[in-house]
């Protein structure tokens, strides 16, 4: 005869999914004892809700004291002191490489990307126009084509627009850790060539350069720079943001937290709290393109969203980032004017 | 793209890259935390009691998260380790008020006397009580199973404690819950307002066999 004890013990391990084989059996086996499972199952102990703004205020606060470079040390015990002072971090040079060259890649990515966008002087005018009061955007909703449905479809992110929205960033998050496998790649046989282009098309002013790791750098960081200096002559201002767009918008310092998928209106006036989005603008995402002009008979997916901030020169302000998948395979990115839904020429 | 894909990375990518000095380093931290805070809140508020000690702890465990990632080695799994630091903070901030867990609602008569409204009104009115008076030994694992979803091995690592020991303190802890919320000394369930067959199940997130 058991204890309650020994009872409890095994209709608690039962209902943890912890019972061997054969405990399992004798629980299925006797009433008592899958009586008891429910009853150790009545007082589950449930998650509370966190409280409304809770988390984001606590979040800043523990990232107040965030220092980069942080490298492993010592045991894994959970502790809650201060790390020791005063060590020194270890500098990778390989991960500064594989940075470089992200930024490298991203850089061609979006200038690539701005010269397929499609915008009309006209168009901006009517949505800068229309993009002001409510009532403009009911209207603009109401005469969205059904590309407009489509895209709007892609962001509330239950259905399978949702769905595919997923897929399409797990593609880019795999060809992203391709990228950084190859960075890495490129990084340990330290020849600038794989440095100046992780595409492997090689640059011409690299090409030949092979030599110690920090002249390798420096060449690449030359070559990088001589590639921006040409795109800077020959693109448009309107242009230029996108092209800066990596260094201004993606990296410290932004508005916001990390987005994994197309944040919902609500969210974008609440738990996001973006400082631009109010009521009459949380849901324009959802409408784009609002202006039926980008993407006349176009099948429309956006995929992500990334707001960002330009802090610097005549175009500083807040924008919205849309990247568009465009007849399931055109890779665009939209700029948005933050708040007002007006795409940037 | 950076924070787009973060998303997307597992918690031992986040952790090499917020351990690291590259860009992006914060916001893989961050994104650490967000993905974890709820989680790590829970914890915080079912071992203190309420919501002041929970968010003081909680805060306490995030920065001391933030703060030790150096010493983090990758043996034990992130979210094991961080629930150790929360449990660990949570804790603290109640030794530091020299107090036990403190219940919202305090429920002076048997709370099992009155009618089950619903297993919500259960959560939030009367487990806080029951739990503020188990011992730590039994509450710790209990609110680490049950809210935190680690499995016995995980309970152990987090508590240096035997995984049957684990085991037998969930069991022991479960049982004075039922007699603290008015089930106990019976060995069969009893009936809810509704009736015949009348024990529902409290939580979704629990798992059977």
């Amino acid at each position: 005869m058991m204890t309650n004890d020994e009872l409890d013990l095994l209709a608690s391990g039962y209902l943890d999914g912890e019972a061997t084989p054969d405990e399992v059996a004798q629980v299925e086996a006797d009433p008592e004892l899958r009586a008891r499972v429910e009853l150790l199952r009545s007082v589950g102990v449930t998650a509370p809700a966190t409280p409304p703004g809770l988390a984001q205020a606590q979040l800043a606060r523990a990232m107040a004291v965030y220092r980069p470079g942080s490298t492993p040390v010592g045991d894994d015990r959970g502790e809650t002191d201060e790390p020791a002072p005063g060590a020194e971090p270890v500098v990778d040079l390989t991960e500064r490489r594989r940075v470089r060259e992200e930024r490298a890649g991203r850089l061609r990515w979006l200038t690539s990307a701005a010269a397929v966008l499609v915008v009309g002087v006209g168009s901006v005018a009517l949505i800068n126009q229309i993009g002001g009061s409510e009532e403009a955007e009911m209207a603009t909703a109401d005469t969205s084509t059904e590309t407009a449905t489509e895209a709007a479809e892609a962001a509330p992110s239950a259905g399978a627009g949702a769905d595919a929205a997923d897929m399409a960033q797990t593609d880019m998050a795999q060809t992203e850790m391709a990228g950084e496998s190859a960075g890495g790649e490129a990084a340990g046989d330290g020849t600038a060539e794989n440095l100046a282009d992780p595409d492997g098309g090689g640059a011409p002013a690299a090409d030949e350069a092979v030599a110690d790791d920090a002249d390798v750098a420096a060449d690449a960081e030359e070559s990088l720079a001589l590639e921006e200096s040409e795109e800077d002559a020959a693109e448009p201002d309107a242009e230029r943001i996108l092209r800066d767009l990596p260094e201004s918008g993606f990296f410290p310092d932004e508005p916001v937290a990390e987005y994994n998928r197309l944040p919902t209106g609500e969210e974008m006036v609440g738990d996001l709290e973006l400082p631009w989005r109010d009521e009459a603008t949380a849901n324009c995402l959802e409408d784009f393109p609002s202006d039926e002009s980008l993407f006349a008979g176009d099948e429309v997916e956006v995929i992500a969203y990334l707001p960002f901030e330009v802090t610097g020169g005549d175009d500083a302000g807040l924008y919205e980032a849309l990247y568009v998948i465009v007849n399931g395979a055109e890779e665009v990115v939209v700029v948005l004017q933050a708040g007002s839904c007006a795409p940037v020429v | 793209m950076l924070r787009l894909m973060l998303g997307s990375k597992s918690d031992e990518e986040l952790v090499a890259l917020a351990q690291s000095d590259a860009p992006g380093g914060a916001d893989a931290m961050q994104a650490l935390l967000s993905r974890h805070y709820d989680r790590l809140y829970a914890i915080c508020r079912r071992v203190a009691g309420n919501d002041a000690d929970a968010a003081d702890g909680c805060q306490e465990a995030l920065m001391s998260i933030v703060r030790g990632l150096p010493r983090y080695d990758g043996r034990a799994a992130f979210k094991t380790w961080s629930y150790r630091v929360a449990t660990n903070a949570c804790l603290d901030e109640l030794r530091r008020r020299k107090r036990r867990p403190l219940a919202v609602a305090e429920t002076p008569e048997a709370i099992g006397d009155g009618p089950w409204l619903d297993d919500r009104v259960v959560d939030s009115d009367h487990l806080d009580h029951a739990l503020a008076q188990l011992p730590e030994e039994f509450r710790l694992p209990v609110v680490l199973r049950d809210v935190g979803g680690l499995d016995y091995a995980e309970i152990a690592a987090t508590l240096d404690i035997p995984p049957g020991t684990v085991r037998s303190r969930i069991a022991r802890g479960r049982r004075q819950l039922t007699e603290l919320l008015g089930e106990g000394d019976q060995t069969q369930p009893r009936s809810r307002k509704s009736g015949a067959g009348g024990n529902q199940k409290p939580s979704d997130e629990r798992r059977k066999p």
